[in-house]
């Protein structure tokens, strides 16, 4: 395994094995810090090295706090709902297309991130968006074509 | 062409005052109408669609020739989008991002194509009946209600042009009064030439990112109480952002109003069910049955989402 996570870190793994390795990092503790581990060395050998003991753990609490929210330039401001209304809200383009945006794996296109003033459950809101939108793709709305959502289908693994 | 428009006239009068004995054989020849219409015309305007408290106005071109159906939608307000139906196939060009996405068309609707299955199938779950005339951009147009027979569906009420059949408004309707979804046209022609060439994209899509539709696939899951007239439309794994493991999608249609079960393996606890959200015309609910998690989305009141959640079930398979 320390070998495919060497790989990792140099984008070589192949993609059939992309998920395991990912997930082996994720789930076992030893592959996890191999994972780390292998950063601080390429960092020193780099001469980046800035390692901050604890950094990775004070980044995530802080984003744990903190709602993101991606949005667009908004044409107006966006009212405030229960979370099925901002579901529903999700359906005009302007919100679903950079939610997808940001969804996206392939070269990222830009996302423009504006400061959490309206949303405080993102990731709850995300998720019921994720299934409205994709039952909104089979209605009439003409602007539910364009999904919050088709991982499957942008990123080419849809037959897994 | 005069004579040919009052001859349609005077037919359709005709069959209007002669229907008076059996108004639902009337109505369900309008639905025939419409579906046709919608199919076989010419057509090119610009409709509105409100849902909830947004609305969005998209400009249309239709044409049918001996070739085939084709249809361009471009949006006219909020991002430049353009969807082109060709056949079996929607493209929607995204142009800002570079992006196209290819959907089949078989399980999308398209207004003013809201009425596409035949008349009988809508008899299960509506009521359906003539109502006055009234006017919209700009012609008249034939209402035609479909109230619904229970509680699992909302109401539509639809006005049909009357020289041609093509349906020019439709209203989604709640408890008889609220109209929770809109779609009217405020101008349309109807019947002229359109040039194949005009519906070609705007955008030369060289070296756009090509998105393809989700695979269909049979995951063995069911509904099984459905309500009368509901069908299943097509059955699609798709792997939805945000969600790590891929999500079965069914959907069920009963030929106007419908419904997205969504079936994911669970990941942690089981939570708390809530009860059914609504936005619109938009239901939502989501429950845990053993180690997955339903969640049923669709134009229906809240009372159908959780009646189709709670039937939701693994095919036992001999």
């Amino acid at each position: 395994m320390t070998q495919e996570i060497s790989a990792l870190m140099d984008g070589e793994v192949d993609k059939a094995d992309l998920d395991g390795v990912i997930k082996a990092c994720h789930q076992n503790e030893h592959h996890g810090n191999a994972w780390r581990c292998y950063h601080v060395i390429g960092e020193a050998l780099r001469s980046e090295a800035q390692h901050v003991a604890g950094l990775e753990n004070k980044i995530l609490s802080q984003l744990r706090s903190e709602p993101t929210v991606l949005a667009p330039q908004r044409r107006a401001p966006m009212p405030i709902f229960p979370r099925i209304a901002l579901a529903a809200a999700a359906s005009i383009a302007t919100l679903s297309a950079v939610a997808w945006l940001a969804l996206q794996q392939a070269p990222a296109p830009q996302v423009v991130l504006v400061a959490p003033t309206v949303v405080s459950q993102p990731v709850q809101i995300n998720r019921d968006v994720d299934f409205v939108q994709a039952h909104r793709e089979f209605t009439a709305s003409p602007d539910a074509l364009v999904p919050a959502s088709f991982g499957a289908t942008g990123n080419g693994d849809s037959s897994r | 062409m005069i004579d040919g428009r009052w001859a349609v006239g005077f037919t359709l009068c005709y069959s209007v005052i002669c229907s008076a004995a059996e108004p639902a054989m009337d109505a369900m020849a309008w639905l025939t109408r419409m579906a046709t219409a919608a199919r076989q015309l010419n057509y090119a305007g610009t409709f509105v669609y409100r849902h909830g408290d947004q609305a969005e106005t998209s400009r249309i071109r239709h044409l049918a020739d001996e070739v085939g159906e084709i249809e361009k939608i471009e949006s006219l307000d909020g991002p430049v989008r353009e969807i082109i139906r060709n056949k079996d196939e929607v493209w929607c060009y995204m142009p800002e991002i570079k992006a196209i996405k290819i959907d089949r068309a078989q399980a999308k609707r398209f207004f003013p194509a809201l009425i596409t299955d035949p008349p009988q199938h809508f008899t299960e779950g509506y009521t359906i009946k003539l109502r006055n005339k009234d006017r919209v951009a700009g012609r008249d147009c034939q209402q035609i209600h479909l109230e619904p027979k229970d509680q699992f569906r909302y109401g539509y009420r639809l006005c049909a042009d009357i020289e041609t059949g093509l349906l020019l408004r439709a209203n989604t309707v709640r408890d008889r009064e609220q109209i929770v979804e809109h779609f009217s046209f405020s101008d349309v022609h109807i019947g002229q030439l359109i040039v194949r060439d005009t519906m070609k994209s705007n955008f030369s899509n060289e070296n756009w990112v090509r998105y393809s539709p989700p695979v269909v696939d049979l995951s063995g899951w069911m509904v099984k109480n459905l309500p009368p007239g509901f069908k299943k439309q097509v059955e699609l794994k798709r792997t939805l952002a945000n969600r790590p493991d891929p999500v079965t999608q069914l959907l069920y249609s009963d030929g106007l109003a419908s419904v997205s079960v969504f079936i994911e393996p669970r990941k942690g606890e089981p939570k708390e069910t809530t009860k059914p959200t609504q936005q619109g015309a938009v239901s939502f609910y989501s429950k845990q049955l053993a180690e997955h998690n339903v969640i049923v989305v669709g134009e229906v009141p809240a009372i159908a989402v959780m009646e189709i959640a709670n039937s939701v079930a693994k095919e036992t398979r001999p």
